[in-house]
């Protein structure tokens, strides 16, 4: 029995580590809207800029912590390698809802740590607490001007010129 | 012989507005928008019953509010409509303690009923009090402030207090716990005291009042309560807009 299982558990993971490092880096920019939430999210291959009214997060080096859409729901999550004090965060949570194409529906947690990420997501992603923020965006029309028609596709690197 | 060109297709690219327009039209077909009428209206109608006697107040329209929180949190698909529909005292925004604390006129804008259950922990506990914080800071920016002499509710009595030698209109009402323009309003020939004269006072304090107030429309609240989002008069207007377009789907409210 042992010997069945070890090689599938096995195979299991290689696939899986496989899959994830062909899987090319997550890109793109959105738009926030209101008093806390107006403002620009900006990913790019290796840092994150979330420029709103009452945080600035300029260029911070990210490290992935999880990228999953496996329920048709596309989560990517990164920690911030450096902090600052015009930076409210420490990790951020972008999402899409998976129902209304690719400029739409999308949201954005900000957590002051990972570890508040882990305990959300521990949560059902139900948590609500003073140090989180969570902001409803749309992908920026400017970003290139052009349009990849589902999340699944928005997963693709863009340029560097649709990343400006 | 003429070339052929192939026909020129362009498809022109959405403005971030009418992307955001999108989001809002949900609320065409989808009853959740609606959720907080109820709440919105009871809220609204507290902070009307405890103001409508400050100078110049109109009544607030519970639908601004309601076109406030479709803005600020995306609709009921996002965290932002649980957690902080009207997305105050967010990490880093100022305007939640500003309200707190009592000096930008914070507690003339809360209702005594509201007093001892609004604080900072309370407005990011439910949406329903995030609501009515938010609606608290919106006021609190409309109105106009001044200070003037603000009479004690809890006594009315009218005192007499007896001129001494060397004594001022200060030094009398600091005493009497009055103020120098109630002195001046109760007795006629104040500006020269002479001891042995008698002067009537009622109790009062100086004190921050509202003397007037901002009118709340879209493009006030785009100036007051929002930040930076420059399109935010215009997605009021069109929240508004789209509201008028559904208004079978508002929620029917017990009064």
């Amino acid at each position: 029995m042992r010997i069945l299982i070890l090689p599938v558990a096995a195979l299991t993971i290689a696939f899986g580590l496989v899959a994830h490092a062909a899987e090319p880096p997550f890109t793109g920019r959105f738009i926030g809207s209101g008093r806390a939430c107006y403002g620009t999210l900006a990913v790019d291959a290796k840092s994150v800029s979330w420029l709103t009214s009452f945080s600035q997060c300029q260029a911070v080096p990210v490290e992935l912590v999880e990228r999953d859409d496996s329920l048709g729901v596309l989560r990517v999550t990164y920690r911030f390698k450096t902090g600052s004090s015009s930076c409210r965060f420490g990790a951020l949570s972008l999402s899409h809802d998976g129902s209304k194409g690719a400029d739409l529906g999308w949201q954005v947690v900000g957590y002051p740590s990972e570890a508040r990420f882990i305990e959300d997501k521990s949560s059902g992603y139900t948590m609500n607490s003073p140090d989180m923020m969570s902001c409803a965006l749309i992908r920026d029309p400017g970003n290139g001007g052009k349009y990849h028609r589902t999340p699944r596709q928005l997963t693709q690197p863009h340029s560097a010129k649709q990343a400006n | 012989m003429a070339a052929h060109k192939a026909p020129v297709t362009t498809t022109r690219t959405k403005t971030r507005y009418e992307l955001w327009q999108e989001t809002i039209d949900g609320a065409l077909k989808d009853a959740r928008w609606s959720e907080y009428d109820c709440d919105i209206q009871r809220a609204v109608t507290q902070y009307n019953r405890h103001l409508r006697n400050t100078p110049g107040y109109m009544s607030l329209d519970w639908r601004l509010i309601k076109a406030m929180v479709w803005t600020e949190s995306g609709g009921p698909n996002n965290r932002a409509w649980r957690n902080n529909p009207i997305q105050i005292g967010n990490p880093g925004d100022p305007g939640l303690r500003a309200l707190l604390s009592d000096k930008e006129g914070g507690p003339l804008i809360i209702p005594p009923e509201l007093k001892d259950k609004l604080s900072i922990a309370s407005a990011l506990a439910t949406p329903q009090m995030n609501i009515r914080a938010g609606i608290a800071y919106l006021l609190m920016r409309l109105a106009q402030y001044s200070v003037g002499t603000v009479p004690d509710q809890n006594d009315t009595k009218t005192y007499e207090a007896v001129v001494k030698a060397g004594d001022s209109l200060d030094r009398i009402a600091r005493a009497g716990g009055t103020t120098v323009d109630t002195i001046r309003r109760l007795n006629s020939g104040t500006a020269v005291l002479r001891p042995g004269q008698v002067l009537k006072y009622e109790k009062a304090a100086v004190q921050k009042i509202i003397v007037m107030w901002n009118m709340a429309t879209p493009l006030t609240i785009a100036t007051r309560y929002n930040i930076g989002d420059p399109d935010y008069a215009r997605k009021l207007e069109y929240c508004l807009a789209v509201m008028r377009k559904s208004k079978l789907t508002e929620s029917a409210c017990a009064s």
